[in-house]
């Protein structure tokens, strides 16, 4: 069986546990309410503030949509990973190294919950919904950097996941600062980069390549002046650079890991 | 009253508690400081270049607007989301439950002062240093005084009201929690509505006008976002009685509640696991 198949397996395996629970229906409804929820804050400051200096509404969401489905795309997939450092705690882990796979792939299978499909549908809804208002045509060339975009999205926001786990190697505890780079990167898409303070827009564009992958992309669509149509491209080469880099953590941190009881 | 002094015995117990876990709390507060900063950032941005001038009509400008944002940071751990006691949430779902049920305590208020002890300690040691950085930022970002020292003395009354009001909503999730076969939908549910409606995403004021009264006299309202209003000054000491009122009416409605269910599920319960 190779990876992939295995993988699958454990989603397979995730999905029917889930659906065993006798309210998933309920748990749908749930994901609805936080499909709406998620992108209302925004909406609800737009509407009271109006459009922020040239930028509207549409635009912003464009930007804020990309950095949300691919964070969703992250938790759906690779959610295990954010349950990690209990593992190390529990010393649960020691059960994985056993196995004769790659223990990425076992953490990655460990857990898989539909309703985190929701940031997924309501980004793709709001990505959708800023691209009509503006009236952008897509053409096969551009519907291909959007794919591209959230593909390094989704590698980017795994990466940090990974980082995270990784840490819990030296830490044992979890940490809070993981939640800077999840929830904070998407709460900084919000406003319009070029309106951040400069300090934090690097952050997210050199340190953690959240705008590459979601701003330059969005730009390079609409056409947005004032941004090289270049830097769109960028966004799955800086995800797999992101990716590669936090794998290399997390090789160092698995030799480094000594079990914690049993 | 003889369930009164095992539950101050516990409500003691878990204040220690959870003063002790130093590191982990470290990194939590620098988040919540960031988590603050990030949020003050974009407030002021909004404030700075949007088009409509929002301070006027909204009856907040950018000063009580940041300010009420560091606040929110600063009574993170008395609203809901943040109090649900994880070992209970355990307990329930590990079967644990039918241990809770062997001691003689009512288990609705046993819960209800353990939530209450641990969160009360978070809150505690939350307050001097996020307020002391806050206010300590440069100027936009900053975290303003107190409209007055009445402003101050009502802000706090009314958050205490609200923080027990607050347990009395997680008594509800943990009901809820109880009803293991339906899974988390519905608390993930209750969760998001309050945190939206207790405006700890973002001030009820700055909501759309037409929407003003009725998230005025909302539940959720009275836990987070009315005390606040006593603090920027948008609503005057004066109004206290009357808000503290409608307070302890929305904190004795969700108490009875929570009670009640609790007793129907207790009469039902399926032990899962064990």
């Amino acid at each position: 069986m190779n990876g992939f198949a295995l993988y699958w397996r454990y989603l397979k395996m995730n999905l029917l546990a889930g659906l065993q629970y006798k309210g998933w229906p309920m748990q749908l409804i749930g994901v609805l309410v936080t499909v709406i929820t998620d992108p209302l804050e925004v909406l609800l400051l737009f509407a009271r503030f109006g459009s922020i200096g040239d930028w509207p509404a549409t635009r912003v969401m464009l930007v804020y949509g990309l950095s949300l489905t691919a964070f969703g795309l992250a938790e759906l997939f690779s959610r295990g990973f954010d349950y990690f450092p209990s593992q190390v705690r529990t010393g649960s882990f020691d059960r994985i190294l056993l196995r004769p796979r790659s223990t990425f792939l076992q953490i990655l299978g460990t857990r898989f919950h539909l309703h985190r499909l929701s940031r997924v549908v309501g980004g793709l809804f709001v990505i959708v919904w800023s691209l009509t208002k503006q009236g952008v045509s897509l053409k096969l060339q551009q519907l291909l950097l959007l794919l591209c975009a959230l593909i390094g999205g989704y590698l980017v926001y795994t990466g940090i996941f990974v980082i995270s786990s990784a840490v819990a190697f030296w830490t044992v505890q979890s940490l809070d600062w993981v939640n800077i780079f999840t929830n904070g990167s998407y709460q900084v898409a919000k406003v319009p980069p070029p309106l951040l303070p400069g300090w934090l827009r690097n952050t997210f564009t050199f340190f953690m390549p959240m705008f590459v992958c979601s701003y330059y992309p969005a730009a390079n669509v609409c056409g947005w002046e004032g941004v090289p149509v270049g830097l769109g491209w960028l966004a799955l080469p800086a995800g797999i650079a992101f990716f590669t880099a936090s794998l290399v953590v997390w090789r160092v941190g698995v030799r480094h890991y000594a079990s914690t009881g049993s | 009253m003889s369930w009164l002094r095992p539950c101050l015995g516990i409500l003691r117990m878990h204040l220690r508690n959870s003063l002790q876990y130093r590191l982990a709390a470290w990194a939590q507060l620098t988040t919540n400081i960031f988590w603050g900063f990030v949020h003050a950032v974009i407030i002021v941005v909004f404030y700075r270049y949007g088009k409509q001038n929002a301070g006027v009509s909204s009856g907040m400008n950018i000063t009580q607007a940041v300010s009420y944002i560091w606040l929110v940071q600063i009574a993170l751990y008395l609203i809901p989301t943040f109090s649900i006691d994880r070992e209970i949430r355990n307990k329930i779902q590990q079967g644990d439950v039918g241990i809770e049920l062997c001691r003689p305590l009512d288990l609705y208020f046993h819960w209800f002062t353990r939530t209450a002890a641990s969160r009360f300690g978070r809150f505690l040691l939350q307050v001097p240093p996020v307020a002391s950085v806050a206010m300590l930022l440069p100027e936009p970002y900053r975290l303003a005084p107190p409209a007055s020292l009445l402003s101050l003395l009502a802000a706090f009354c009314s958050l205490l009201i609200g923080f027990l009001l607050s347990c009395a909503v997680v008594g509800i999730i943990y009901v809820l929690l109880m009803q293991i076969r339906w899974g988390d939908g519905p608390v993930i549910m209750l969760t998001v509505l309050t945190d939206m409606l207790s405006g700890s995403y973002l001030p009820l004021q700055l909501w759309p006008a037409w929407a003003q009264r009725f998230l005025y006299a909302q539940p959720f309202a009275s836990l987070l976002d009315l005390p606040l209003r006593f603090y920027l000054g948008t609503l005057a000491p004066s109004a206290f009685p009357g808000v503290a009122l409608m307070q302890l009416a929305w904190m004795i409605i969700f108490v009875a509640t929570g009670w009640l269910l609790m007793q129907r599920s207790l009469k039902r319960l399926v032990v899962q696991g064990g």
